[in-house]
């Protein structure tokens, strides 16, 4: 499988504090890759550094080949979607209006809707399930609803990665379960998709790669079922908790905080 | 078919709410035409000056009321532009250039060109102080607001660099040479855009074309604000150097606008805020709009001035003051539950 983003020994400082060491993250073809830790462990700023939003202190990453800061912005932005956290519209504009902006990449200062604009907004709109309330105002929505609107946002832009910051935080189950299953089903083929949890069970059922973050570093990395282990959880969030394997996937079940503390 | 209908609905209300405001902006030019002491005949002085026969018509017409109904249209679009466009890059209905100070420091830098004399230095000295005031402004609030989209840090940075401002010409006041010199500055500072001639409007002319055009070309930037500023700049837009782009066609726009007609606020506040709806709450398409609201706002503001005032006149920025004050108000109830 070919790798899309590659990070090698990736560094962030802010104020020469070390947000991330030496990080080295591949995401191939037809992946979801899922990072996972605590609190602050520099997850975001990771998915930041990934979309190209920011810089790396140190280090280089690479976009299919190219190195990401040599990647015009343009080029980037079509290649790249980036959900942000608890990302919702910051006017009452109407949920298309919304997704249409997925086509700015495209678009120039005078140019038109095009053809193709129009097909890939249907399609996103189509594909996130949002069609419904095409004509509500974005800003009304429930936050599940928003959450779909803005994935359809990303649809439209038709990037091959979609980096995805906590997108079923705050959701219920069944759209934490809808939101899991459009970003399965976009890491296909060529394409693939990088997401922020903190649902494990989710990370386990959904990630083809799990990375477990510990104080900016990589703790451990692999199929769900490697990294998703009793000492692993132990180490990284301080935390007995019960692994079952079943049919359906790994399921994890936390049940008591350690008596030593966070660590 | 049901798809096409609605965005037929939004066609059709786009179609219709253009030629509506400009209908309206051209009738209030005619009609600020005609306003004034003298009866003229408008066609008669444009026909003298087409001929270039002198007339007393032609005279009142080209140096009286040709540049004030200019200055109003051309004032105001400045105003409800850059208001409209403060307001999309902070994502804040209460942004406005008066609001915030930079209105009042663009006066400041005019009352320091008059005040010691710059102006014999050239003709651009006065749109040169406005704009320095009007600029330094700008980067104070955003220096003081910083990034956040919090409502309270930028009024009250607004609130700080306005008190700075109006200090400072207050200090100004307080050493001019004579009664004659404070009171010519007091009044000019009130807002007004009668007594101007046509090289104010030159004057003011490629100031406004310069910041207009940067305004307006940050309108996709707003556009993508919709959506914040992380994901903005995930879709590729720079927005460090293009928020300067505003600010600078702010600052340069109504830094020249302010050292001409002195303190005219609310504009900016106002228009966009009622025209946001009609314009489905689309920060690019409010821009233009806005423009053409503003121009409305001013001139009809300026009519009604002349129209109540017998003898000793008001001022058009008292006018506006005194409607935009409450409006304010009323404003920040409404959006309470916003912030």
């Amino acid at each position: 499988m070919t790798v899309l983003l590659h990070a090698q020994k990736t560094s962030f400082c802010i104020d020469n504090i070390d947000i991330l060491k030496d990080i080295d993250v591949a995401v191939r073809a037809g992946e979801l890759v899922g990072l996972i830790g605590p609190n602050g462990a520099g997850k975001s700023t990771l998915l930041r550094l990934l979309c190209g939003v920011e810089q790396p202190t140190r280090g280089a990453i690479t976009w299919c080949g190219e190195k990401m800061n040599a990647t015009s912005a343009t080029k980037r932005a079509r290649d790249i979607g980036y959900l942000v956290q608890g990302a919702r519209a910051q006017w009452p504009v109407k949920v298309e209006r919304v997704v249409e902006l997925g086509r700015l990449p495209y678009q120039g200062f005078l140019s038109r809707e095009t053809q193709a604009d129009r097909v890939a907004i249907e399609r996103a709109m189509q594909l996130a399930e949002v069609v419904a309330y095409r004509n509500r105002i974005a800003t009304t929505l429930s936050g599940g609803e928003q959450t779909l609107v803005m994935l359809a946002r990303i649809f439209a832009t038709e990037p091959q990665l979609i980096c995805a910051d906590e997108p079923v935080a705050a959701l219920d189950p069944y759209h934490q379960l809808h939101v899991m299953e459009l970003l399965r089903a976009h890491a296909q083929g060529q394409r693939a998709a990088v997401v922020v949890l903190h649902d494990l069970g989710l990370a386990a059922r959904f990630c083809d790669r799990l990375y477990l973050f510990r104080h900016g570093r990589i703790f451990a990395q692999g199929t769900p079922g490697e990294v998703l282990t009793q000492d692993n959880l132990r180490a990284v969030y301080g935390i007995d908790s019960r692994i079952d394997c079943s049919e359906e996937g790994v399921s994890v079940t936390p049940l008591r905080r350690m008596a030593e503390g966070h660590p | 078919m049901k798809i096409t209908s609605q965005q037929a609905v939004t066609e059709s209300r786009r179609i219709v709410l253009w030629p509506l405001l400009i209908g309206l902006a051209v009738l209030l030019f005619i009609v600020a035409l005609h306003m004034g002491p003298a009866h003229i005949s408008i066609a008669g002085a444009m026909g003298d000056a087409w001929h270039d026969r002198l007339s007393v018509d032609r005279l009142i017409f080209a140096d009286v009321r040709l540049p004030r109904a200019l200055l109003a249209a051309l004032i105001g679009a400045t105003l409800g532009l850059s208001g409209a466009a403060l307001q999309g890059l902070l994502r804040n209905p209460l942004a406005e250039p008066g609001i915030i100070g930079v209105s009042n420091c663009a006066a400041l830098g005019a009352v320091i060109v008059f005040y010691f004399g710059l102006a014999r230095f050239g003709w651009f000295m006065l749109p040169a102080g406005g704009l320095a005031g009007a600029f330094l402004s700008v980067v104070c609030i955003f220096l003081l607001a910083g990034k956040q989209r919090n409502v309270v840090s930028l009024v009250l940075a607004g609130i700080a660099v306005n008190a700075i401002a109006g200090a400072l010409i207050a200090l100004t006041l307080n050493f001019a040479p004579n009664p004659y010199a404070m009171q010519e500055i007091v009044f000019w500072l009130l807002g007004s855009v009668s007594n101007r001639s046509m090289q104010d409007v030159w004057m003011l002319l490629p100031f406004l074309a310069v910041g207009w055009a940067m305004i307006f070309r940050s309108g996709p930037l707003l556009d993508a604000l919709i959506l914040g500023e992380e994901t903005a700049h995930s879709l590729g837009f720079n927005i460090a150097r293009q928020r300067w782009w505003i600010v600078l066609g702010i600052a340069a726009s109504v830094g020249a606008a302010v050292s001409v007609s002195g303190n005219i606020g609310f504009v900016g506040l106002v228009v966009p805020h009622v025209l946001r709806p009609l314009v489905g709450y689309e920060p690019r398409r409010l821009l233009g709009v806005s423009a053409v609201g503003g121009a409305i706002l001013l001139m009809l503001a300026d009519i009604t001035v002349q129209l109540l005032s017998q003898g000793g006149e008001m001022k058009v920025g008292v006018v506006t003051a005194l409607v935009g004050g409450p409006f304010f108000l009323y404003l920040i109830l409404r959006t309470r539950s916003y912030w």
